[in-house]
């Protein structure tokens, strides 16, 4: 009567390195139909599937208030405005004036751009061990010395992930929620950037009234 | 196999959520037919209660029709992103004292920011139809969601000034002392006027305005697709009188005064060893105080549909925007005011 089961149940619940796999190929079939697609409004369903996804990442990997405050916004708030508006235009004449295939050239060229520049910047962190990531990696340099040194250290490294991303529940007990952490910092040491920042808003705001205003 | 159990546990969450669906169609047509002098359904099963599974029956056999102009993919992805959206909200609720699926600690950001995703299905299905009226209906549909979530996260926010904290069962718990009903009573009707618009209920039923647009977004749907509009229409109804009453009425915190019925009873008797003492203390938080404030609104839902006219969409769209909005702007400058001042700013509740 007085037992307590306890059941471990890792495949529906937790972090697992495959589904990270499978979101960045789902996001970048999604990034190219967005781009690829004829007709705008599925071009916008597309990026709101991209969005939805990258969402998904950012909570599995554990930064839950980011991810869950772009589901709000980006998804939840402008892509609807945008879907919106882009109902409310008749298609038809845009969909024959799309000729995009001179531009394919100058796509590549800055993608591959700025994954260079990026790519030395960044630093190879703790979810760095995916296959894509891992491929697109072995192109630099920066990835392949660091390899090198925490080679034999890959599969604690693993661990470290389910560590990190806390999945346990001690951590509930000892660890600030994010919103917590993004709020002291946000309203004690850059205090001064977010009340300019929210002044830049209401600029927005403001403009936007007086370009729609009617002047007697 | 044992992740069967997890599986398990959303059927639990689930299967029922659909059964209270079905019996809240059957309460709303009992309930509106009453007001009206009619009988109402009274023929399938004991009282008609079980109208509810013939109509899904007949709508599951009936043959359906799609346009032929008509976006298929999105036609069908419409109503399924509807129905998906509007039950995965059921994850936070917490119907008891740890019987919930999910002790999230985001869980309210959660339950708006799925609620907003909802929005899609609508606005889909009505593009998809390529039918004037359904068009329509999603565009009304959609501005009114859009402009009525804003009152609701503004409310929320409120809310979460009294708790600190975004974990359901935190607000829940934080309101042992009195419910947020009697500090906030304003801010409850404007929340619960909020809700009957962000779901489409009438007096606020713009988007399927029979007089005006046949029947909204969903002209077009038939058959069992229909089905699915029908179950997010009454699911998402369901689920945002769970958490009206979650956010104000003390959740599944007990309706009656039990604390104070003790201490009488202990004047007279030594309760504390006798089995009513237990029973009082398994009252005190079961999920039957939540079944109980949950029904309460969503009779009001009902009585209100039944009570008022439709207003025009001009007007819905100035009440929220020059009515709710600046009721709601001047309680989020009022309340931390009285919040800082008497000292009272919540810390660390979650972890008492």
């Amino acid at each position: 009567m007085n037992n307590i089961f306890l059941l471990n149940d890792y495949i529906t619940n937790g972090f697992r390195i495959e589904f990270v796999d499978v979101i960045y190929l789902i996001s970048i079939l999604f990034g190219v139909l967005t781009i690829v697609s004829r007709n705008p409004i599925v071009s916008v369903l597309f990026l709101i599937g991209l969005f939805v996804n990258i969402a998904g990442l950012l909570i599995l990997v554990g930064c839950n208030y980011i991810g869950l405050s772009y589901i709000l916004v980006y998804v939840g708030a402008v892509s609807i405005l945008f879907l919106f508006i882009l109902m409310l235009i008749n298609i038809r004449i845009s969909e024959l004036l799309s000729e995009t295939n001179n531009d394919i050239p100058l796509a590549v060229l800055t993608v591959l751009l700025f994954y260079y520049i990026i790519g030395q910047v960044l630093p190879s962190n703790l979810t760095d061990n995916t296959i894509v990531s891992s491929l697109s990696n072995s192109f630099s340099e920066v990835y392949n010395v660091q390899l090198d040194n925490e080679f034999l250290n890959m599969v604690n490294l693993k661990h470290e992930i389910a560590y990190a991303s806390s999945k346990s529940w001690d951590s509930s007990l000892v660890e600030f929620t994010h919103i917590t952490g993004i709020g002291n910092i946000m309203y004690t040491s850059y205090s001064l950037w977010l009340i300019i920042s929210s002044v830049i808003l209401l600029l927005g705001m403001v403009g936007a009234i007086v370009i729609t205003i009617k002047q007697k | 196999m044992i992740y069967l159990i997890s599986v398990l546990e959303g059927l639990l969450v689930i299967v029922p959520a659909l059964l209270s669906v079905a019996f809240v169609t059957i309460a709303e047509r009992k309930t509106m037919a009453s007001m009206q002098r009619r009988l109402g359904p009274n023929v399938v099963g004991y009282y008609g209660l079980l109208q509810a599974f013939a109509d899904a029956l007949k709508l599951l056999l009936k043959e359906y029709v799609a346009p032929t102009q008509a976006n298929i993919i999105l036609f069908f992805l419409g109503p399924i992103i509807t129905l998906i959206f509007s039950l995965l909200g059921y994850l936070t609720v917490p119907f008891g004292s740890g019987l919930f699926i999910s002790d999230y600690s985001l869980g309210l950001l959660y339950m708006l920011a799925v609620s907003s995703l909802a929005t899609y299905g609508i606005l889909l299905a009505g593009w998809s139809a390529n039918s004037k009226y359904a068009f329509l209906g999603s565009l009304r549909s959609t501005a009114q969601l859009i402009s009525y979530e804003l009152i609701l996260s503004s409310v929320i926010l409120l809310v979460l000034l009294l708790t600190g904290s975004l974990n359901v069962i935190t607000i829940v718990e934080s309101q042992r002392a009195v419910n947020f009903l009697f500090p906030l009573f304003p801010l409850f009707l404007v929340f619960f006027i909020g809700s009957i618009a962000e779901t489409n209920r009438a007096p606020f039923d713009l988007a399927e305005a029979e007089s005006e647009l046949v029947s909204g977004f969903m002209t077009e749907h038939s058959a069992s697709i229909f089905v699915f509009f029908f179950l997010a229409e009454y699911a998402s109804i369901v689920l945002i009188c769970v958490l009206n009453s979650i956010l104000f009425l003390g959740g599944y915190l007990s309706i009656i005064p039990l604390d104070l019925i003790l201490n009488v009873l202990n004047l007279f008797f030594d309760v504390n060893n006798t089995i009513l003492y237990d029973i009082f203390v398994h009252i005190s938080s079961s999920p039957l105080n939540l079944a109980l404030k949950t029904a309460f609104l969503i009779f009001v839902f009902i009585w209100v549909r039944a009570s008022f006219p439709r207003i025009r969409f001009d007007q819905l769209m100035s009440v929220c925007w020059t009515v709710l909005l600046p009721i709601v702007i001047a309680y989020v400058v009022l309340m931390p005011c009285i919040v800082y001042g008497l000292g009272i700013i919540p810390i660390n509740i979650s972890l008492l």
